[in-house]
């Protein structure tokens, strides 16, 4: 991350203490953050001194400006807000009691340039703050159906609500509210996740001035960070249907349990992937290149008499259902650019999801053994058709 | 607190470019005090000539805001020292940074509260300038300002900065200016009542007449009409009077002498010798 940071500065670098903080608040922060901009207000400009920070909130990104003050270093940074947040003053809350957070003026009262760790505990400050504004405004707005909402929710941990509000639309209220109570990190064996993977649900409800007869059911959807992916696909989870009079509270248990099911779902297939893998080798030899943790790509050597190839393979998340598809790549013939001639990605070979994986791997090799000549012949027409 | 409102804000030309200029020769952000006048928009009615007329009529008619003047401490951006004597009131702060947004920031709005509220003499309404702009090292600057009324449930509203100058058609205006402040009393002596200054008789008649004893000893005879007579036509048969004057100012000027040299003689010779 501190690499970013340093192609960032085209302007001139941070200055080090500046630099230090923000490296430790990218390193040590649970939460995703990113550095967009970073620039100076100097006049003679020998480091940078401000920056805008992406800070994730409510499954989007809000774009705080730090700014810092080369020329004042022991001075504490000020932070200007997004344009839609002008009336979020984190600092009255504090004053006005209204918060028993109040580690946010203290460590800014008593600023210390050389502690790393302080922007990061003045941006987690900022952003539990910043929670609690949004909860309040939210709370505020006149819809019966959303006070329940929220009085039913409130309690559930990790749960962000936000109010958007653009002119030229309705107001909506979103609410991020994390599913599983599971460590997801632990599911799969050896994975090297940086950050804690959650899985949300976003449900997005317009707000009704007047209490209308029928409430519009909410746009819901599921988020999951980013590279969950690899263990499964968020957009192939189906959700349960919204009936007409629900709550929240009694959609989100439903949710859960089917979701659980998937997920238990996308751990067999993990695993149904590795024994799939570990039964080519029996009959292929050892694998060139395999994907050890998700299982997801495999690369086998070939031969057949005196022609050797390469077979691909890729695994869906979907594995004994969906079968693998298969590319060949001979390592002999070569195209007019040099690049060793493929096959067309094939994903018509025998299989039934039902069989074991030696079975599978058995019929895979015969079929191998078939298709080898024609991927011979398939790659002497095409060295042919370049003269 | 009700807020009045405030309908604009007007800046002098000349001091919003030398607000600029000491922006833009900071080293780095700046801020500082807001000094000038508030008058209400429309003229309220002279009806109530002798009672006093509350400070803002229950309409709080909106007000008309005049920057005079800027205070600004550039040793330290972060503190805003104690007010400057100014003879204008407090209007608000402004707050300079570069290339950032126009928007009030954390520390901003913490500063126009504690200054609103917190403050002895407060400025009522606050008025806040934020300034902004690309410096560094490019052929063109640009310049960004905008002004807030900050209020008391501790909003910004946004407010029109408007620039004042002078214009060629202002000249004619100086000559139906009249000052309404008077000429300043100067501490004169005592005749100043008299326009004119007085002549050397009228002195001599007049009060002068314990001064012109002391002067006619030293004079000794010789008379202040007397020496108006040298700047007449004939000066020449008064000359011989003249020197003998002086020649007997000389000698009695080596007569004290004289006593002086005799009685240092006398206190050299009490002074006891070691």
């Amino acid at each position: 991350m501190s690499m970013e940071v340093a192609s960032n500065t085209a302007p001139p670098q941070l200055a080090p203490l500046i630099a230090a903080q923000l490296n430790y608040l990218l390193i040590h922060s649970p939460l995703t953050l990113k550095v967009d901009q970073v620039w100076s207000g100097c006049k003679q400009p020998i480091f940078s001194d401000r920056f805008t920070l992406l800070v994730p909130y409510c499954l989007d990104y809000t774009r705080w400006d730090i700014i810092y003050n080369a020329v004042y270093p022991l001075a504490p940074p000020d932070v200007i807000f997004a344009p839609e947040d002008e009336n979020f003053h984190p600092l009255s809350y504090v004053t006005e009691g209204q918060s028993d957070n109040n580690t946010t003026i203290s460590s800014l009262l008593d600023w210390n340039i050389k502690d790393p760790s302080r922007l990061l505990s003045l941006v987690h400050g900022l952003r539990d703050l910043y929670v609690a504004y949004q909860r309040k405004r939210v709370g505020e707005i006149d819809d019966a159906r959303l006070k329940f909402e929220l009085s039913t929710l409130i309690s559930r941990e990790g749960i962000e609500v936000c109010l958007i509000s653009e002119s030229d639309k309705p107001e909506e209220v979103k609410f991020a509210v994390p599913l599983l109570d599971m460590d997801l990190n632990k599911l799969v064996h050896g994975c090297t996740w940086k950050h804690q993977q959650k899985i949300y649900v976003q449900v997005v409800f317009l707000v009704s001035k007047k209490y209308s007869s029928v409430p519009s059911a909410p746009h819901i959807k599921l988020v999951a960070s980013s590279e969950l992916k690899s263990l499964f696909s968020i957009e192939d989870i189906k959700l349960p249907v919204w009936l007409d009079g629900m709550c929240m509270a009694e959609y989100l248990p439903m949710l859960e349990e089917n979701l659980k099911l998937q997920i238990m779902e996308a751990v067999a297939s993990l695993n149904a992937r590795r024994r799939f893998i570990e039964a080519l080798a029996l009959l292929f030899g050892r694998p060139l290149e395999a994907d050890p943790i998700f299982c997801r790509r495999v690369t086998m050597l070939a031969s057949s008499g005196v022609f050797t190839f390469l077979v691909h393979f890729y695994l869906s998340t979907q594995f004994p259902k969906q079968q693998p598809v298969l590319i060949l790549q001979s390592s002999q013939h070569f195209d007019s650019m040099g690049i060793p001639i493929k096959s067309p990605p094939i994903s018509d070979c025998p299989w039934s999801p039902r069989w074991d994986a030696s079975q599978m791997v058995e019929r895979i090799f015969e079929f191998m053994v078939e298709e080898s000549a024609n991927f011979k012949k398939y790659c002497s027409e095409s060295i042919l058709s370049q003269h | 607190m009700d807020d009045p409102p405030i309908e604009k804000i007007s800046i002098p030309g000349p001091l919003l470019s030398s607000l600029l200029q000491l922006f833009a020769s900071s080293p780095a952000d700046t801020s500082g005090y807001i000094f000038g006048h508030l008058l209400p928009l429309s003229p309220s009615p002279p009806l109530h000539d002798d009672s006093d007329p509350p400070p803002f009529p229950p309409s709080s008619p909106p007000l008309f805001a005049t920057i005079t003047s800027l205070f600004s401490s550039p040793n330290n951006p972060n503190f805003l020292s104690p007010l400057a004597s100014s003879t204008a009131p407090l209007l608000g702060w402004f707050s300079a940074r570069r290339q950032t947004p126009l928007r009030p920031s954390m520390r901003e709005f913490s500063i126009s509260k504690t200054l609103f509220t917190q403050t002895p003499n407060a400025p009522s309404p606050c008025i806040f300038l934020i300034l902004s702009g690309s410096f560094s090292h490019q052929p063109i600057h640009t310049h960004e300002y905008r002004a807030f009324q900050f209020k008391s449930d501790g909003t910004f509203e946004p407010k029109p900065l408007q620039i004042v100058n002078i214009g060629p058609d202002f000249r004619p205006h100086y000559n139906v200016f009249s000052p309404i402040s008077p000429i300043p009393s100067l501490a004169l002596n005592e005749c100043e009542e008299d326009k004119r200054p007085k002549s050397l008789s009228e002195m001599k008649g007049e009060k002068g007449a314990i001064e012109q004893k002391a002067m006619d000893a030293c004079a000794e005879g010789f008379s202040i009409t007397r020496l108006g007579r040298l700047m007449g036509s004939e000066p020449a048969r008064y000359t011989a009077e003249l020197e003998e004057l002086y020649g007997k100012m000389l000698k009695r000027l080596e007569s004290l002498a004289q006593q002086v040299v005799e009685s240092s003689a006398k206190l050299l010779e009490q002074v006891p010798r070691f």
